[in-house]
């Protein structure tokens, strides 16, 4: 593995600044790459399934740490990850015989921040100063929010469910993983997004739950 | 490569995921990278208020600003060689007639960066811009072609994600 190339010459670097640190591939990965990877992921997919808390842990054994999908290149050369996206089949679920456990609750982890000043601005919008149709639109916005925020507080208040939960995500996306309902990346994308909060469970399976649905 | 259709739903998890993953560059990094392409202010500055444009979909807010500002940038440094060979003001000009062929409501928010840039749509919704039809010796393709190979997954991801508004609302 590792067949990560930077393409780029030191006369083009110009137009790459620091501050985004982003692995260009030259190629897309073959077949075999991608069920190998398919494979990794299967693998770490069903660690988490058995120790949903461990998630650092287990992630850290397969390099899959790192900031968000775009985690450094040793994530990407683990994994084979590439830039351009891969093709990938759907299949119908019928006659594929998925048994999904439904979870009781799914626990998003983070904490409830930013609902002091979701009231705030609310108050200096309602008070007028500005043109009512933008007042609008920002209270529906806030109004989304909120109901984010609800959600997310909702589902702390059962912790004891939390580890059945997770693991029957997990499952969960094992199996669309295996039916090739999501990709490499995505599958990838997810887990590295629950790890650091920037998806709540609940979100993620809800997903899960349309695209198997669908 | 043959690519079955996506579904709505997994357009929805794609345009969440695509989200997440612009809302890690923060807005004033996006903004240095692209004055540093060396476009002309115009269009740069256009191209810098295409960043706090947001609609709602797939059950959430998306900054699809940041998103299409992302991948734009992504086409750019994938094509170092057409950027040398044709001009910057090319390539990010391809970019945004692929996005506007390929997706029929992100009209109004293009427009502006599409007339700094010189490309028009005409009535009958073909785009037009000088150079697009362009092709580097050693490249089988136009540089039109190539952008829209580039977004060709975005496009799609949008066009089904988006959808269902009966108006998309660009808020900012």
């Amino acid at each position: 593995m590792g067949f990560l190339a930077s393409v780029l010459d030191p006369a083009f670097t110009s137009y790459i600044t620091p501050h985004t640190s982003k692995e260009l591939t030259t190629m897309a990965p073959t077949a075999e790459e991608i069920k190998a990877k398919k494979k990794k992921l299967l693998k770490v997919i069903s660690k988490l399934e058995k120790n949903p808390n461990d998630i650092g842990r287990i992630l850290g054994e397969f390099g899959m740490t790192g900031i968000g999908m775009l985690g450094g290149a040793a994530a990407a050369a683990a994994l084979g990850t590439s830039v351009a996206p891969i093709g990938w089949g759907i299949t119908t679920l019928t006659g594929f015989g998925m048994v999904v456990a439904a979870p009781v609750t799914l626990v998003a982890g983070a904490a409830v921040v930013g609902g002091a000043a979701a009231y705030g601005i609310a108050k200096v919008v309602r008070n007028g100063g500005s043109q009512e149709g933008k007042q609008r639109e920002i209270l529906q916005q806030l109004y989304r929010d909120l109901e984010e925020l609800r959600k997310r507080e909702r589902s702390h208040a059962n912790a004891q469910k939390m580890d059945e939960s997770k693991s029957a995500f997990y499952r969960l996306l094992k199996q669309a993983l295996d039916a090739n309902l999501i990709d490499n990346e995505d599958a990838e994308s997810i887990i590295k997004s629950i790890q650091d909060d920037s998806m709540s469970f609940q979100d993620a399976y809800s997903f899960l739950k349309d695209i198997l649905e669908s | 490569m043959s690519t079955k259709k996506l579904s709505r739903a997994q357009a929805n998890l794609k345009v969440a995921l695509l989200d997440i993953d612009a809302s890690q560059y923060k807005s004033h990094e996006l903004f240095m990278e692209l004055m540093d392409l060396g476009l002309p202010k115009e269009v740069a500055s256009r191209l810098h208020d295409l960043l706090t444009k947001t609609a709602y979909a797939a059950g959430k807010t998306i900054h699809i600003g940041k998103i299409i500002i992302v991948k734009i940038l992504e086409f750019v440094k994938a094509h170092p060689f057409l950027v040398t060979g044709l001009g910057v003001g090319a390539v990010v000009g391809s970019a945004i007639a692929a996005l506007l062929t390929g997706i029929p409501f992100i009209g109004p928010l293009l427009a502006p960066i599409a007339a700094a840039l010189g490309i028009t749509i005409t009535v009958a919704g073909a785009v037009i811009g000088h150079g697009l039809d362009k092709a580097l010796p050693g490249f089988g393709q136009t540089v039109a072609e190539i952008a829209q190979e580039f977004f060709k997954l975005i496009v799609e991801i949008f066009n089904l994600a988006l959808s269902d508004a009966p108006q998309t609302r660009w808020a900012s």
